[in-house]
């Protein structure tokens, strides 16, 4: 028997199948006559049984419900047929050799030797040490509850697929929580609690943003308070490197403007009063002068005092009019022009806050 | 060996096997590495594979290999579910037999 005879007449022997059924069915055993190697044909040969085993085999799993009975997946007479001959012989003798493997104090026969390891059932592909309750496909160092594919340092409940290292309640996660508690989120917590953000988060508790939170405790999505700030910050600034030096002038001016107004006061009645003066004297003056001057010259420089007298009155009654008219007005003037400068300034700045 | 590997232990064991490979993989090594466990004969497995994929707990596909295609066998998520529920009854199961076999004297 080759495996192109054992093809071919399990070929003919599923005719009566479904063509997918059987094409299927025919495709799988010689994939599997490939992938084991030509140097493996004749032991598989002699498991797989006579073709006609095969096809039975076949056709009665591709109908529905199929109920294995006992013993019927296993292959006995064609895998093992020297014990079971020898048991038939042994009946008597009350003897187990059904047994394949020797045990070295194990309880239970499993596949692979169990040191010290409790609840080591033969499902185990792996050596358990210390282990309680090892249903997983690799090692544990002192694990409990290890239900994962991969190994757990001290893991505790470990349902994840990566490892976690010193985790407790690793829950759901595609990756490494490094002492990381409910770790939920996508992304490695370092020293996390309460991750359920998508970054990282370095030392940060309850961190809920978006954003890598350094130390940080419920940080915002923006930093708004700093804007304000530096608002108020740069008009400060503005304010003393302008605002004084404007202020200054501004002193300076009506500074300029009083000292004027002062002067043309004192002018006119300084002018005025000195006139007056002069006026008088040369009134009065002129009584002391000799008739050798001359009625003329004695009347003239009367005249000229009572013209200088006049003049006077007259620039005194302007500095007069002056102080009660004019100036009340411009005090006034100002006054409002600087009042309305200070409303629109207290405008501007209600705007900009 | 003593004791017999009914159907859902054994849909459990291939489902477990194949789950390990990410990708899935093919007949040969899924058949060899179940006989790392359980001694089963070559001509069991087809009939538990071909169960499952109608079952929907395998998907295949076909991927080339060395100039043929071979056929790759995949758990689906329903397949998942499914050796999720095997893993839990297995856990209860061996434990209470683990009880009364190995500790009462």
């Amino acid at each position: 028997m080759n495996k192109k005879l054992f093809l071919d007449e399990l070929h003919r022997l599923l005719s009566d199948l479904p063509p997918e059924e059987r094409n299927q069915a025919i495709k799988y055993y010689e994939d599997y006559f490939e992938d084991a190697g030509p140097e493996n044909e004749q032991a598989i040969l002699k498991e797989l049984g006579s073709p006609q085993e095969l096809a039975n085999q076949i056709k009665a799993t591709t109908q529905d419900d199929i109920e294995y009975g006992q013993g019927s997946s296993f292959h006995r007479s064609a895998a093992y047929p020297e014990f079971y001959a020898q048991k038939e012989q042994s009946d008597s003798q009350n003897e187990n050799n059904s047994a394949f493997k020797q045990t070295n104090d194990g309880f239970q026969q499993g596949h692979q030797q169990a040191g010290n390891g409790f609840n080591n059932a033969g499902t185990g592909y792996r050596q358990t040490d210390n282990n309680f309750n090892n249903n997983g496909y690799r090692q544990t160092d002192n694990g409990f509850n290890n239900n994962s594919y991969q190994q757990t340092d001290n893991g505790f409940n470990n349902n994840s697929y990566q490892q976690a290292g010193n985790g407790f309640s690793n829950n759901n996660n595609y990756k490494q929580a490094g002492n990381g508690f409910s770790n939920n989120n996508y992304k490695q917590a370092g020293n996390g609690f309460n991750n359920n953000g998508y970054r990282q988060t370095g030392n940060g508790f309850n961190n809920n943003s978006y954003q890598q939170a350094a130390n940080g405790y419920n940080s915002h999505y923006q930093q708004q308070s700093a804007r304000k700030a530096v608002w108020i910050v740069l008009f400060a600034l503005l304010a003393i490197t302008i605002g004084l030096p404007c202020l200054s002038v501004l002193f300076g001016i009506l500074l300029t403007i009083f000292s004027v107004i002062i002067s043309i006061v004192l002018a006119l009645f300084g002018t005025g009063g000195g006139l007056m003066i002069g006026g008088i004297a040369s009134f009065f003056g002129s009584f002391f002068m000799t008739a050798a001057s001359g009625t003329g010259a004695v009347l003239f420089t009367m005249g000229i005092g009572l013209v200088l007298f006049a003049i006077g009155a007259l620039i005194i009654w302007i500095g007069v009019l002056f102080c009660i008219r004019f100036l009340p007005a411009l005090f006034q003037a100002s006054w409002k022009a600087a009042k309305s400068v200070t409303l629109k300034f207290q405008q501007w700045i209600k705007k900009r806050w | 060996m003593v004791f017999n590997t009914g159907a859902a232990l054994l849909d459990a064991i291939v489902l477990a096997v194949v789950y390990r490979e990410e990708e899935g993989t093919y007949g040969y090594k899924i058949t060899q590495d179940v006989r790392a466990v359980i001694e089963i004969s070559e001509s069991t497995l087809y009939p538990v594979l071909r169960r499952l994929q109608k079952d929907d707990c395998l998907e295949v596909y076909d991927k080339e290999f060395h100039g043929r295609n071979r056929r790759y066998y995949k758990v689906t998520e329903r397949g998942r579910c499914q050796l999720e529920l095997y893993r839990q009854e297995w856990g209860s199961y061996i434990s209470k037999i683990n009880d009364l076999l190995l500790n009462n004297k």
